[in-house]
């Protein structure tokens, strides 16, 4: 490894410790507080048009807001909260796609097709850099050479 | 192989007709009746506060054939049902087994109280102020309407206005043990 | 009488469109050039009748003529005048109207430019694309969505009134106008792709033919996001300004694809590469323009936006599908001739770099398409309703989003075919290291969320990148001409605006994505419940109820709620009922500052016994969101300038876009 090359590892490793310790300090909070404030942005209010229970001010938003703190205090689990108002409400209460059956495509749609253009053009690259360089032909040069002489260059 | 671009554009094709179909099929129906209804689920318990503060449970309900009315003073469909409700509910209210509660929806007590006054509505009336009730029976606004049996089953009901003639045959559903929907 | 008026217009639009679409096929089948130069003539009349019926509505509206059906139902005696011309807009019919205008205005300042290459097949065939598209246009307008539909039976002396949402603030004057301008300017790159792709003439012409149009185009429809975005914060009232809303997203697709079409094409320009990507992403802008079309109107997504149900969905349907089994058919005919010869030489270069850019901005537009589109494919499969929301798009797109901001501090910097090491090192380890000092700052300082300071160190990288290319640049200039530093750094400008626009706008996008890590990671929300007198403490800040106050109005009339912020002065957020519409609508109060804003929303009116529920949400740099949008404008407006002659140096060709210091020799030792 030549001398030209450490401050870019030196910069890579320092990255990697960053990145080390956010994930470690980012893990989600399962303080009451931050459980409410996760359930409401992943919980869609069930009488409007696309908008989370955190940021709908329906009638029924406000109740759940009131209701979901009081539901974790009692001890219910995020699944059973979760639970209970798909039960009342259906599936469109979960901002997010369920993660089995149907729900998995929109997932894996973009997943896949990201890794695969990802794929083929690591691929394309590579067969291009091993193909050999065109080399000029005998032809090339004389049309070259013409096309000099056309302009009146000295050469 | 020689022509990968035409391969891919057949692919996109497929996809594309796949898309359009869906999107050709799309039907929105609107439910009109709710969802407790059409799953003859158990009617949820409730407690609510009268106007005069006294607490209205629905323990107090077992055993009788009653009906919930979520509403509140501003919705028009709401205002325009309310002589259907008077009339049905003068025509019964003597009755040993009926009860009718109505239950606030999205409204205060200074305008519900001007209205109930306005409008001479006789049965009790209810406030669910933090929505409560509201969202145990899974309403999504207002007017709404449940009938429910004295083994606390709900039978019958309906997302929106109804008239006297639909609240009496629920009511005749209710009671004898038939279906609705 | 106007009715009938407007009607004819739109019927003399429709037929003029037709008269120029036959007139041109007949001339390029037969190949007669009299036709193609006599079809021109439809142009003026085409653009006649779209103004025209625009003018009568307006005239209508303002006449409170209500013997037309979309007047008595869109305006009303106590209209203020500015929401009864922004009425012409408001609804479905005049949405359609819009179009039409916006799109006949496209259509005849190209046929002006073009108008001395009338007989060249490449414009004629454009052209006639670009009378189908109109002639569609004006069509639907007969059979599906008439605005000058008369009214049924009585004519009523007062109308119902806009929708209370467009009509509480000016924005709905501009807001339209923009994304419309915006969307519809694509349907002229469209247009030319087609008439490359059929004409076989697959060069560079016809991108330098459409570049202005699509930067024209692309700048618009940035503004008219944005503004969106200023909109639902500033008049919506839930405390945010992207939702991940159906029509929000149905913007945003051709935003990307647009987007990635800009700078793909300068691939194509300098090496001829990526022509299938280039026309796929202009033919894909157009074709995502339509389904967003068709997605607001025709009922099928349930959205704040979204315009009433009518009979316009199939049409629109129909119309999606031409356009684009077209440009599948087109790119399936044509595709394998375009592949050129040239290769990229390695991963490292400008060249990968818009490639991988490419397939980003794609990968992101799939993304989006896939969630709004999904809730509808799981409807017609399983009959039942389901949500995709911000989270999805958030999980999704953050990657995307980080990678698109390293290659913005990585791309410009790339020097075309290959880089070596040490240009790698002279040009970006510095700005590297600028990113990655700023990640443990952040670290350091306590911040949290991996995105967030990923992207903050990334956005440090980008602007070191870019602060790095401008000095160069300067440096070179100033030793090249001696000017005084003002004077070099305006000429050095003027010599390349379109790199330095786009270098603008650049700082306008990791300005943006800055102020979304802030806002989405350091936000504050409560709601508190207070009577008069009482105060609650929201993170800092000490907020107060002074009491409600009632102002009534002939439109509307509005409970305020006085609050004193300390720090900040008193704030009235506010909920206004119009007649004819049973819900209030909600306006937020707003105090501002480049760092922090405050919002306060009431979210329940005074009850009888006086207390209130005000929400309360401090928000971290907002400000910086808009004033990243307008660097966006800025830097797209300047990027259109030309480039002025006499600023240029006389440098190498090979060189032009950065003059950068010589490179060290190959063997020198390290």
């Amino acid at each position: 490894m030549t001398r030209a090359k450490w401050p870019w590892i030196a910069l890579g490793a320092l990255v990697i410790v960053m990145v080390v310790v956010l994930v470690v300090r980012s893990r989600p909070s399962n303080s009451p507080a931050a459980r409410a404030d996760r359930l409401e942005r992943q919980l869609a209010c069930p009488v409007c048009e696309g908008q989370s229970v955190a940021d709908s001010n329906s009638f029924e938003a406000r109740g759940m807001r009131d209701e979901i703190p009081q539901f974790i205090a009692r001890g219910m689990t995020d699944a059973q909260i979760r639970a209970y108002y798909v039960a009342r409400y259906g599936d469109k209460m979960q901002e997010i796609p369920a993660n089995s059956g149907l729900g998995l495509v929109v997932w894996f749609v973009p997943a896949i097709a990201l890794v695969l253009g990802l794929g083929g053009i690591a691929l394309l690259l590579r067969r291009w850099s091993r193909q050999p360089r065109l080399a000029a032909t005998p032809a090339d040069e004389d049309v070259v050479r013409h096309a000099r002489e056309d302009r009146g260059d000295r050469s | 192989m020689r022509t990968p671009i035409r391969w891919i554009a057949l692919g996109v094709a497929l996809a594309l007709v796949a898309f359009g179909v869906v999107l050709a099929v799309q039907h929105r129906n609107e439910p009109s009746v709710p969802r407790l209804v059409q799953e003859h689920a158990t009617a949820p318990a409730f407690t609510v506060t009268t106007l005069d503060g006294k607490k209205l449970s629905s323990a107090t309900l077992r055993g009788k054939t009653y009906v919930v009315n979520f509403f509140n003073s501003w919705c028009i469909p709401c205002q325009q049902e309310t002589p259907a409700l008077k009339a049905f509910y003068a025509e019964h209210r003597n009755e040993a087994d009926f009860a009718m509660v109505g239950v606030v929806h999205d409204d205060e007590a200074g305008t519900i109280r001007a209205y109930m006054s306005a409008q001479q509505i006789p049965w009790p009336v209810g406030f669910d102020p933090n929505g409560a009730a509201a969202l145990a029976y899974g309403t999504t606004g207002q007017p709404e309407t449940y009938v429910i049996a004295p083994d606390g089953v709900t039978v019958c009901g309906t997302l929106g206005a109804s008239t006297q003639a639909e609240l009496d045959l629920w009511l005749q559903a209710a009671r004898r043990g038939q279906e609705c929907t | 009488m106007r009715a009938q008026l407007g009607l004819a217009l739109i019927v003399v639009g429709f037929a003029a469109s037709l008269i120029g679409f036959g007139l041109l096929a007949y001339g390029l089948a037969a190949r007669q050039p009299r036709f193609l130069t006599l079809a021109r003539r439809c142009v003026p009349l085409v653009l006649g009748a779209a103004v025209g019926a625009f003018v009568v509505m307006e005239t209508a509206l303002f006449a409170h003529d209500y013997s037309i059906k979309y007047v008595a139902d869109h305006v009303a005696n106590a209209t203020p005048g500015l929401y009864t011309f922004t009425a012409a807009w408001g609804a479905l019919e005049g949405s359609i109207l819009l179009w039409v205008l916006a799109l006949t205005v496209y259509v005849a300042a190209t046929a002006w430019h073009f108008r001395t290459r009338a007989t060249d097949p490449l414009v004629a065939w454009a052209t006639l694309v670009q009378f189908g598209i109109v002639g569609f246009f004006f069509a639907l307008m007969l059979v599906a969505a008439n605005p000058f539909k008369e009214t049924v039976g009585a004519i009523p002396v007062d109308g119902a009134g806009p929708n209370p949402l467009l009509q509480n603030h000016p924005l709905v004057a501009i807001h339209p106008p923009f994304l419309y301008a915006g969307y519809v300017g694509f349907a002229i790159p469209f247009s030319f792709a087609v008439a490359a792709l059929v004409t076989a003439r697959f060069g560079e012409g016809w991108l330098a033919d459409v570049r202005r149009t699509t930067l024209i185009s692309w700048g618009l429809l940035t503004v008219g996001i944005v503004l969106g975005a200023w909109w639902s914060y500033s008049v919506l009232g839930w405390g945010g300004f992207w939702g991940w809303d159906p029509v929000e997203n149905a913007s945003l697709l051709p935003w990307l694809t647009a987007t990635a079409f800009i700078h793909s094409v300068m691939v194509q320009e300098r090496r001829g590469m990526l022509r299938v990507w280039n026309l796929s992403l202009v033919l894909s802008t157009f074709c995502l323009t339509i389904l967003g079309t068709f997605l607001t109107r025709s009922g099928v997504i349930n959205s704040v936006h979204a315009f009433s149900q009518s009979s316009i969905g199939p049409w629109l349907l129909t119309f999606l599908g031409v356009c684009t089994f077209g440009s599948v058919a087109l790119i399936a005919w044509r595709g394998d001739k375009l592949r050129t010869p040239g290769r990229i030489d390695s991963p490292v270069s400008r060249e990968a770099a818009f490639l991988l850019n490419n397939l980003l901005f794609a990968g992101f537009a799939l993304v989006v398409l896939c969630g709004t589109v999904f809730p509808l494919l799981v409807e017609a499969l399983q009959d039942k309703q389901i949500t995709v929301g911000q989270p999805y798009f958030e999980r999704l797109g953050a990657p995307i989003g980080l990678a698109l901001l390293f290659l913005m501090a990585v791309g410009p910097a790339l020097p075309w075919r290959a880089a070596s090491a040490e240009v790698l090192r002279s040009r970006l380890l510095v700005p590297a290291w600028v990113g990655g000092i700023t990640l443990v700052v952040a670290v350091l300082a306590g911040a949290h969320g991996i995105a967030n300071v990923l992207t903050f160190a990334l956005a440090a990288f980008a602007l070191a990148s870019i602060g790095r290319m401008v000095m160069v640049g300067l440096r070179a200039r100033l030793r090249a001409t001696h000017e005084a530093i003002p004077r070099a750094t305006v000429g050095m400008v003027r010599a390349n605006p379109r790199l330095y626009g786009g270098l603008l706008v650049h700082v306008g996008v990791v300005v943006i994505a800055v102020a979304l890590a802030t806002t989405g990671g350091y936000t504050t929300r409560r709601e508190v419940q207070l009577t008069v007198g009482q105060s609650a403490q929201v993170r800092g800040y000490t907020v107060t109820y002074l009491g409600p106050k009632i102002e009534q109005d002939a439109q509307k009339t509005t409970v305020k709620a006085l609050v004193r912020v300390s720090g900040v002065g008193t704030l009235a957020p506010a909920i206004s009922s119009y007649p004819n519409f049973a819900e209030g609508i909600g306006t937020p109060a707003i105090a501002t500052t480049p760092w922090r804003d405050v919002y306060l929303t009431l979210i329940s009116s005074p009850t009888s016994t006086g207390q209130v529920t005000i929400g309360v949400q401090v928000g971290t740099m907002v400000m910086f969101v808009w004033i990243g949008g307008l660097l966006m404008a800025l830097g797209t407006a300047l990027a259109l300038i030309p480039a002025r002659k006499r600023d240029v140096l006389p440098v190498a060709p090979l060189e032009l876009d950065v003059i950068d210091e010589p490179e060290p020799l190959a063997g020198a030792a390290r």
